[in-house]
């Protein structure tokens, strides 16, 4: 099979490139610290159950 | 006694074996199950982008070339020379392949994850692993839970990410396109082959390496360029294209003027008997536009060498008198462009003999006559009878005159039903009547009240059996404009009987470039609608 010429090529890179953007502004905008206290007692238990 | 002993055995042994599996699920699993989940789905996630990713570039994904345009991936291919071989755009055709790949990729890791859980299912090594199988279970749980959050989530994104894309990208192209036809139409914009007389306004367009792009609009092969089999762009649009691109017939592949689809193209075929005076008219006609576009500032050059000698020898043959007869082998196409300031047009006209215009069988070849906006239809006062009887009163009388050998509705009804027949939009086509031959007319009794005054020419010609001519005229063509006219004295545009007069109510009703009209004759018409 031939190669995928640059126009092919280049549209597939800008659509990983626009996942791996839209993921890593998803990381930067959520709520890590809702998210850290929601699972805080849920850490605190597995802690409690590993150090029984 | 012994079968006693052996059961206790068994069920002392049975029970350490439940003991030491509840020990492990309890000490071993459940504490770590929480982190298990934690890692298998973050894992889950990592892998489902990472194989989501990478399918459209792996190997065995297909790859919509310029052979598979015609392929199940497209709409039928229209009629004619079907859809041209250029790379399809990506998001035409090969996005959504990629997205199959994406989701097959994404279910063939998840079957590959699960499918050592086969070996698992194997009974004597499940009834010894199993506690530590619920840990690999639980894992691959999460792991499975993490990718298929994460691939739906990316899929999704990628599927509307694309189609968001497809619709500005489909919009753009067809704002593209639509921009191109508009300028094209507010221009008349078309393609006449001087080959095959074949007229379009969508020519082909050869790249360099030969193979000819016939539709070249914005489409699903690109809205600004479309790239050709062999991987050079081919830009969009006729006006782009026509730039750097020698137009080609889509008809008959030969090779177009420059210009033609991009210029203002106009037609005017010339109808007639036999000895009409149609040769004369045309050039004298084009000599007396070139003279005025010339004052103008502009030009009006035919384009081809052979063209520009035989226009030269046809001036001279008017001025002197003694036009050649036109052969009967082929109608004659002459080609011209017009310049004024920045505007350009090609201005074609057609001669042929006046044989192929007796009867209906022999027009039927006749190309050049099929979406002409405009024509002329000759009129020779001395083939009218009455006019004849008049003024003929021998050999001599005939010899100057030459009259032409039917009277001037044969060609007429020969040639508007096979016009019709072939479909032509008679009612957006203008028609000149010219009644030619005035120099040697206007000094006999009969032609005392005719003058170069469209209204005085209509009722002239009413007047003297002409009546059925003029209805069937008007009846049948959007506008009709009447002109008295000399082809031997009117190669002037200030001579009282100008060729110059129908010639440029065509080509202005033509948008051809031309200058404002310095002669003292207004040109006018009659029958225009309102």
């Amino acid at each position: 099979m031939s190669p995928p010429p640059a126009h092919v090529r280049a549209f597939r890179a800008a659509l990983v490139v626009l996942v791996l953007l839209v993921v890593l502004v998803a990381l930067w905008q959520a709520p890590w610290d809702g998210i850290v206290a929601a699972l805080d007692p849920w850490v605190d238990g597995l802690r409690r159950q590993v150090y029984l | 006694m012994p079968q006693v002993a052996l059961a206790v055995l068994a069920v002392l042994g049975i029970t350490a074996y439940l003991g030491l599996c509840a020990a492990f699920l309890w000490f071993v699993v459940w504490p770590f199950a929480g982190w298990l989940v934690l890692v298998g789905v973050v894992l889950g996630a990592l892998g489902a982008l990472v194989v989501l990713l990478s399918a459209p570039f792996a190997a065995d994904t297909d790859l919509l070339t310029a052979d598979d345009v015609d392929g199940p991936w497209f709409p039928p291919a229209p009629p004619g020379h079907g859809r041209d071989r250029a790379w399809p755009h990506y998001l035409a055709g090969q996005a959504r392949v990629d997205v199959g790949a994406m989701a097959r990729r994404g279910r063939g890791a998840l079957g590959a994850l699960w499918s050592p859980l086969g070996g698992l299912l194997n009974p004597r090594a499940w009834l010894a692993l199993w506690p530590l199988g619920i840990a690999g279970f639980l894992l691959l749980l999460a792991v499975t839970a993490g990718a298929v959050v994460t691939g739906v989530a990316v899929l999704a994104l990628v599927v509307t990410g694309l189609a968001l894309a497809a619709l500005v990208w489909g919009a753009a192209g067809r704002l593209l396109r639509t921009v191109d036809a508009l300028l094209r139409r507010r221009n008349r914009a078309a393609a006449r082959c001087p080959y095959c007389f074949w007229r379009t306004t969508l020519p082909g367009y050869a790249c360099a390496c030969g193979l000819v792009h016939h539709d070249v609009r914005p489409s699903r092969l690109g809205v600004l360029v479309h790239r050709c089999r062999c991987g050079r762009p081919m830009p969009t649009t006729v006006s782009r294209a026509g730039r750097d691109h020698a137009p080609r017939c889509p008809q008959c592949d030969e090779v177009l003027e420059d210009g033609s689809g991009v210029w203002t193209d106009v037609s005017i075929p010339v109808l007639g008997p036999v000895s009409a005076g149609k040769t004369s008219l045309i050039y004298a006609g084009l000599e007396a536009l070139r003279r005025q576009a010339v004052a103008g500032g502009g030009t009006l050059e035919p384009r081809r060498e052979a063209d520009a000698e035989r226009f030269r020898e046809g001036v001279e043959q008017v001025r002197a008198g003694r036009v050649a007869k036109t052969e009967a082998a082929a109608p004659v196409g002459l080609v011209c462009t017009v310049t004024q300031g920045r505007r350009r047009a090609l201005l074609h006209t057609f001669d042929a003999a006046g044989e192929l215009f007796s009867t209906r069988s022999a027009t039927e070849d006749l190309r050049f006559l099929d979406e002409a906006g405009q024509m002329i239809v000759v009129v020779d006062p001395f083939s009218i009878p009455e006019v004849a009887d008049e003024v003929l009163r021998g050999p001599a009388d005939e010899a100057e005159a030459a009259p032409a050998v039917d009277p001037p509705e044969v060609a007429y009804e020969a040639t508007v039903p096979r016009l019709r027949d072939f479909g032509a939009r008679l009612d957006r086509t203008d028609l000149a009547v010219v009644v030619v031959k005035a120099d040697l007319l206007v000094d006999h009794p009969i032609a005392a009240d005719l003058r170069p005054d469209p209204l005085a020419v209509r009722r002239w010609l009413c007047d003297h059996g002409q009546d059925q001519l003029v209805v069937a005229a008007e009846r049948d063509f959007a506008a009709v404009g009447y002109f008295l006219v000399s082809s031997h004295t009117g190669w002037e545009p200030e001579d009282r009987h100008t060729a110059l007069a129908p010639l440029r109510w065509l080509a202005e009703r033509g948008r051809l470039p031309l200058p404002p009209a310095r002669t003292a004759l207004t040109v006018g018409a009659v029958g225009e609608p309102a």
